[in-house]
């Protein structure tokens, strides 16, 4: 080997060293750089926009800061007692329903007829005892709903008192943005003329359609929470605010978020004072702003929409459920769509940069 | 340390940004531009640097970046590198200004003569630019506007003094057709006579 080669292999090992060595010492901070870039990224339109107005990119961050702060401190002082109290009755009220023991029994509906035929075959076929299998069903499926809003103080709690949370991200945060087109510059100053354009033009691809979906998931979110919380209040349904929030976050599960999101409204209405006409409403109301969401919001906030087939988009969010569970479930599409998007993109253009 | 000196940034950094924003009015796109729109405008171009004989983009690469010389030497060439150029690219010219405004594919191949430090804008930021402050936008675009007229001005004087030679070709074509036609006419007359 010749002697120039052999440096080059020693360099090129220490540069791998270096870099590794960078990521086992980073490693631990990673998941907030990666969250504070996801949240720099959401914000970064507002900053753009301010900075039509000459207003300094420093100083519309801290504007910026300074009403999400605001919104936090509403946050906690308002509506999060509000849901605690809320998710703390819900759970009083189902614990009460599992311990009354004929809660789910088929007797209790009370109708003669269904009673007698029940009787009838518990006589004829010993083996199959349809009461208590309904009854079981009923109890586990109560225990699991039972757990869900002790499972959500968790993690909110969790989150809200991770202190570096609250000190390195908005830090973090704020450099991002403050020095977006810097960070930007940077970045494409290291890739080599070559594949220069074809970054740039990758880059923007994604941006443009991937970038536009993650904002547009966002706002959907809070418009459908709004527009749900309405609903709710207009039709006079107890714990309006929580179960608007469980549509809101339930909204971005293609297909399923909907249904899924509704289920607690449903019961909510069952086993509250509530007349059980209501249900029907509710679900009138629900179509509504589902509607809305589909016809309206969707399309003039993601524009063309995913350009992945109904059928595709259903197996990658019960794919996603399978693997990742809840959060399988909300990520697993546009977590495909990325994937979809920088391979139809390569597709098209390698050959045209005749990198291939 | 003085506290003034404390809180102004690096001075390096502060005159690089001034020689980019006095570079930018010495190209004629940007002449009209006021010192706080070129500002703007300077922190969107990404600095490339290219070797003596570097392609910077082939002939059907889709349009992306628009670039800008700031030094060095660069070629056109329509078909490929072996083929004759077209022009001669130099300081404060820029090409794939088309780019900004035809979805269509780079019409021709540019690859540095000389070692050459371009300035590149991608189109997007550009349109974003335009858009967003218009009215820097509209001098930009005027400015541009005005040189493709002249280009057109140019091509269709030589495109009429091209149909004017051939015009003439044809003219004198058709007089030695007839010559011809006359000579043959008299030979054979000839030829009958003998």
């Amino acid at each position: 080997m010749e002697r120039t080669k052999i440096v080059r292999w020693v360099v090129g090992f220490l540069a791998l060293g270096i870099a590794v060595m960078g990521i086992l010492f980073y490693k631990s901070i990673l998941s907030y750089l990666l969250i504070s870039g996801i949240i720099a990224y959401l914000i970064s339109p507002l900053i753009n926009y301010a900075q039509k107005f000459h207003i300094p990119r420093a100083l519309s961050i801290l504007i910026v800061y300074l009403i999400i702060i605001g919104l936090i401190i509403i946050l906690i002082n308002v509506i999060i007692p509000q849901i605690k109290i809320q998710a703390e009755e819900a759970g009083k009220f189902f614990k009460q329903i599992v311990k009354d023991p004929e809660a789910f029994s088929l007797k209790s509906f009370g109708l003669e007829g269904l009673s007698n035929f029940i009787d009838r075959m518990q006589t004829r076929f010993t083996f199959i005892d349809v009461d208590e299998y309904t009854r079981v069903l009923g109890e586990r499926f109560v225990g699991a709903i039972n757990a869900i809003p002790q499972i959500i103080l968790n993690s909110l709690s969790g989150i809200f008192n991770f202190l570096a949370f609250l000190i390195v991200i908005p830090f973090v945060c704020f450099f991002l943005l403050k020095d977006e087109q810097q960070l930007m510059k940077t970045f494409f100053g290291w890739i080599p003329n070559r594949y220069f354009e074809f970054s740039i033009y990758l880059f923007e691809k994604i941006e443009d359609s991937f970038g536009r979906y993650l904002r547009s998931i966002l706002l959907e979110t809070i418009i459908v929470t709004i527009l749900s919380y309405i609903g709710l209040l207009i039709l006079g349904i107890p714990y309006a605010l929580t179960l608007s929030i469980i549509i809101g976050l339930t909204n971005p599960i293609k297909f399923f978020g909907p249904f899924i999101g509704f289920v607690p409204v449903i019961l909510v209405i069952l086993f509250s004072p509530v007349p059980d006409v209501m249900v029907i409403y509710a679900i009138l109301m629900s179509i509504i702003v589902q509607q809305i969401d589909s016809n309206i919001l969707f399309p003039s906030l993601v524009g063309k929409g995913l350009g992945m087939h109904p059928l595709w988009v259903l197996l990658t969010v019960i794919a996603g459920g399978y693997a990742f569970g809840i959060l399988g479930l909300i990520l697993a599409v546009p977590a495909v769509f990325l994937i979809k998007t920088v391979v139809q993109v390569c597709a098209t253009s390698l050959k045209q940069f005749e990198i291939i | 340390m003085k506290l003034k000196e404390y809180f102004t940034p690096k001075t390096d950094k502060v005159e690089e940004e001034k020689d980019l924003i006095k570079f930018l009015s010495e190209v004629e796109l940007f002449e009209n531009l006021t010192r706080n729109e070129r500002r703007n405008l300077s922190q969107h171009f990404y600095e490339r640097k290219y070797k003596e004989d570097e392609i910077v983009f082939k002939k059907g690469y889709p349009n992306v970046v628009m670039y800008i010389v700031k030094e060095g030497e660069l070629q056109t060439y329509l078909d490929s590198t072996e083929g004759e150029n077209l022009k001669t690219i130099k300081p404060r010219d820029y090409f794939g200004e088309v780019g900004l405004f035809l979805e269509e594919e780079r019409t021709a191949t540019i690859v540095a003569s000389k070692d050459s430090v371009l300035l590149g804008i991608s189109k997007r930021d550009m349109n974003r630019l335009i858009d967003e402050f218009p009215r820097a936008g509209s001098k930009i675009l005027r400015k541009l506007a005005a040189v493709l007229c002249t280009h057109l001005i140019r091509t269709n004087k030589n495109l009429a003094s091209k149909r004017d030679e051939l015009i003439d070709l044809k003219k004198r074509l058709e007089d030695s057709k007839s010559q011809l036609q006359e000579l043959k006419n008299s030979q054979e007359v000839d030829k009958e006579k003998s």
